[in-house]
């Protein structure tokens, strides 16, 4: 028999079916908000980027997209957008691989584990401020314990000011970002670990696997959508790097530590041009926005 | 093709909890062994120190003659298939059953030859490429038998492997892996908790409860000699039914009881000297005949067709209740008094008291 169409079935799909309009309804009231607290600041952001502006006063200078041409002509923001590709790099070959591998040391259950990971996770709970200043003590080239600590060790290194020459600088703050924030992808793929089925690890010693193959065919291969979150938190983090950099000396010598946000920042809020500063934050937004695309997009498409 | 022994096995975790204890099993070359017993009885904390996933406390393990106890899982020359099927999610079906042996670095052309062998045998080879979330229940099963035959262990380790499957399919893996049994011609020991699964596929049955071995014996001699209340209790659907009797004079009384057993029972219940007794009855020795020798007296409460029987929950004069078959021809209604006649010469007499051993274990002996 023939089905015949019904009255309601017209609206059965599309925006007018009647799931669509109740999540509608359920989502005016975060829309609304999600609109005057992200949208319009976005939009107001792409206008202020049109103008040479102070931040004071009328906006009458309307530039068009100049301040875009000076920022690519800018070597200091070239320095800047290197730094934080670099920093990408490097979180993705340093700092996960080593919080994955402590990660799987210590997602195994023994006496302590549980010491360990608050040991090493406690790094991530303090304030990126406090961990700059902190860090800034410990690199002092008087009374820093690091100096302190390489006289003995390596003692051409002693009174090394790490902070203060232009070629160790980047790589200073580098390391305190390995240390505050390996924890936090260390957390996540315990957790990942934790969701690996005990019996799959078991048919896989009883297939006879060594530790390595196990990592290497099993354990990886399953991990991989946590191992995805991860890297991506990585880069988008990567890309917004600011607090430690501006705590451990706003990026300077000669901008040898810049970060696009420091970068923004200091045209922004300490040189008030504002036109500026917000075409720097359109740039970071849509570098930050692509790149987290283009990921989404490939890891999206693999067959986990 | 291996014989399994296990000697003295214990096992105690860490927290001083013993799951097993002083197990001692001899397992023959292509013998089916199953493990059976409730919930936490300690089967599957033995299969898995057989297995090499958990440690032996003390006692030895033998596979082969060759004390295994300290060597890896890998080379104990074991296959494992799992309850929950620990099939690797990211590789292929085909992948699945080759890795133990890539992992054994065997020639490629014998692992696609040994691959495609399983794969037959099972059915599977139209499968070979797809991922196990693409299976089903019963699909991921084969498959992980497949992965399991593939490596042509010396003993196959199955851990509750239907558990996961509907009735249904249970009953034909069940059959299948009887079959799988007649093919290859091995080793294997079956844990599981359905003594419908001990009893139509094993050689010989293992009942254990609380990490103590209650019995091993065939299924027949398991079901017609039980060694305690225990094993009676739990071979047998529906259960076999207990009730507490006395014995007076030549006839055994009890609530609602009152039974006159044969002369080799009495000789052997007066020669055991207790007077508080347990008196089993199977469902299926009650009979409903006219003018049976011993009687029970009881009211239908639910009657069950099954079609080839009829199950009955009778309550007696006692209050106490039991379940009873018949035969499907006779006609049963709710509240109809009955008179079941009751075959006192298969039934099964216990002590009414735990006899407590030497190693603490508990048991109501059967007496006859």
């Amino acid at each position: 028999m023939k089905n015949k169409p019904t009255k309601t079935g017209y609206f059965s799909k599309g925006f007018f079916s009647k799931n669509s309009l109740t999540a509608f309804c359920f989502l005016i009231v975060p829309l609304a908000v999600y609109t005057i607290f992200v949208i319009y600041p976005i939009l107001q952001a792409v206008w202020f980027s049109m103008f040479k502006w102070n931040g004071l006063g009328p906006m009458n200078n309307f530039i068009g997209v100049d301040n875009f041409f000076k920022i690519f002509s800018d070597p200091v923001f070239r320095i800047a957008i290197g730094n934080n590709f670099k920093i990408v790099f490097l979180s993705l070959f340093f700092q996960l691989p080593l919080a994955l591998f402590i990660a799987l040391i210590i997602a195994r259950k023994f006496r302590g584990a549980v010491v360990y990971r608050a040991i090493f996770f406690l790094p991530y709970i303090l304030s990126e401020v406090i961990a700059g200043v902190l860090w800034s003590f410990i690199y002092n080239p008087q009374y820093g314990i690091q100096n302190t600590a390489l006289t003995d060790i390596i003692p051409f290194l002693a009174d090394f000011p790490f902070l203060s020459s232009p070629s160790t600088v980047f790589y200073s703050i580098f390391f305190v970002m390995i240390w505050k924030y390996f924890g936090l992808h260390m957390v996540l793929y315990i957790a990942g670990l934790q969701n690996i089925p005990q019996e799959i690890e078991e048919a896989a010693r009883l297939d006879g696997v060594n530790w390595w193959q196990m990592n290497r065919y099993i354990i990886l291969p399953l991990l991989k959508p946590t191992i995805y979150l991860s890297v991506f938190f990585s880069i988008v983090g990567s890309f917004q790097t600011f607090d430690i950099v501006w705590a451990m000396g706003k990026g300077e010598p000669v901008h040898a530590a810049e970060t696009m946000v420091t970068y923004m920042y200091k045209f922004g809020f300490q040189r008030f041009q504002l036109g500026y500063g917000s075409a720097v934050a359109i740039v970071i937004f849509i570098i930050t926005l692509g790149v987290g695309m283009f990921y989404q997009k490939i890891t999206a498409s693999k067959d986990i | 093709m291996a014989t399994v022994v296990l000697k003295d096995i214990n096992k105690i975790y860490p927290n001083g909890f013993q799951a097993v204890y002083d197990t001692n099993i001899e397992i023959q070359d292509k013998e089916f062994v199953i493990l059976v017993g409730p919930s936490g009885c300690g089967k599957s904390t033995t299969l898995r120190m057989l297995a090499g996933l958990e440690e032996i406390t003390s006692g030895d393990l033998y596979i082969d003659d060759k004390r295994v106890n300290d060597i890896h899982p890998k080379d104990r020359d074991i296959a494992m298939v799992f309850q929950n099927y620990a099939l690797y999610p990211h590789m292929t079906v085909h992948d699945n059953m080759a890795f133990g042996l890539k992992m054994r670095k065997t020639p490629k052309d014998i692992i696609e030859k040994q691959v495609k062998e399983a794969a037959q045998i099972l059915h599977i080879e139209s499968l070979l490429d797809r991922k196990p979330k693409q299976l089903s229940g019963g699909q991921r099963q084969r498959v992980a038998l497949g992965r399991a035959i593939v490596r042509h262990p010396k003993v196959f380790l199955f851990d509750e492997p239907l558990s996961n499957l509907d009735a249904k399919l249970r009953v034909t893996m069940r059959a299948e892996i009887s079959r799988l049994h007649t093919k290859l011609q091995s080793t294997m020991v079956y844990v599981t908790h359905d003594q419908t699964e001990a009893m139509t596929m094993g050689d010989r049955i293992v009942v254990m409860k609380d990490g103590f071995i209650q019995q091993i014996d065939t299924p027949m001699e398991l079901y017609n000699k039980p060694n305690n209340m225990f094993v009676a209790g739990f071979i047998g659907t529906p259960p076999m039914n207990f009730h507490p009797v006395e014995l007076s004079g030549d006839k055994l009384t009890g609530p609602g009881i009152d039974l006159a057993p044969t002369s080799e029972q009495l000789a052997k219940l007066k020669e055991y000297g207790s007077k508080n007794i347990v008196f089993g009855v199977r469902p299926e020795d009650v009979e409903f005949v006219e003018n049976p020798k011993n009687w029970i007296n009881a009211v239908i409460e639910v009657v069950e067709p099954l079609g080839s029987e009829i199950i009955l929950h009778v309550r007696l004069d006692s209050d106490t209740n039991m379940v009873v078959k018949s035969d499907p021809m006779q006609q049963f209604t709710v509240n109809q008094k009955v008179k079941m006649g009751v075959k006192i010469e298969k039934c099964k007499f216990f002590d009414a008291n735990d006899k407590v051993d030497a190693t603490g274990k508990s048991e109501n002996p059967c007496i006859i």
